[in-house]
């Protein structure tokens, strides 16, 4: 499927935004770690951070492709399908991964699931910091 | 021994409880997003040389409706997979 300019610029958006984070996290977390705070860091940190950004990443990227897809669908009954199947579909992803990277002992859980809203964080930054603006006129 | 299990029983049955509460959380996204979308097509239909920002804006509003079912569903697997052992360790 081809994605759009607009979809596509606002992945790359996010990738950056979720790998940036990652790096963040781990580099964070091991300042604590070596401030004395109890925390323990060793590989698993920066290996959990960056599986779970990249699951995050997926997530929106799933969303994204779902709701390009929605907006050319021209039944109502249609897009209401593909709307939930995709919201299974990526909530059973997300699940399969949280409970693998509690139940596997080398991985940090905890590291793993900050990276799922760093999308969210992402935007959150990007309108803050006047990076997102609508050049739509608006109107009838 | 008995006031043991009993509270062992009581802590199970809220993390369930508790985890059963927190994926709620997953219904508003779900109405939301399609709300969103069903406005975004009566927009572009309206307005097709806007199709591209309609489109990346719903997109990232639907990313931001998601967050509540996000945190839903973590806390709902953290309920069922790592408060249960947290319990029971604590109560012995």
């Amino acid at each position: 499927m081809h994605l759009q300019p607009d979809v596509k610029r606002e992945l790359r958006h996010i990738g950056i935004g979720c790998a940036v984070g990652a790096v963040v996290l781990s580099a964070g977390w091991g300042l604590l770690a070596a401030a004395g705070t109890g925390l323990s860091f060793g590989p698993a940190v920066p290996v959990s951070a960056v599986l779970g950004a990249a699951v995050a990443w997926l997530n929106f990227f799933g969303l994204a492709v779902t709701l390009q897809k929605a907006v050319h669908c021209d039944s109502e009954t249609g897009r209401h399908n593909l709307l939930r199947m995709s919201d299974l579909y990526r909530k059973l992803g997300l699940g399969v991964f949280l409970v693998a990277m509690i139940l596997i002992p080398f991985f940090n859980w905890v590291a793993a699931a900050i990276p799922l809203l760093f999308p969210q964080l992402t935007i959150f930054v990007m309108y803050a910091f006047g990076r997102k603006t609508t050049s739509s006129k608006g109107g009838e | 021994m008995e006031f043991q299990l009993l509270a062992k029983g009581i802590a199970l049955a809220g993390c369930a409880i508790g985890a059963g509460c927190a994926l709620i959380a997953g219904i508003g996204p779900g109405i939301g997003e399609g709300n969103a979308v069903a406005a975004a097509c009566e927009a572009i239909g309206r307005q097709p040389e806007c199709k591209g920002d309609v489109t990346s804006t719903m997109l990232l509003g639907c990313a931001i409706a998601e967050t509540t079912g996000i945190y839903g569903f973590v806390t709902g697997l953290l309920l069922i997979f790592v408060a249960p052992g947290m319990f029971m360790g604590m109560l012995g």
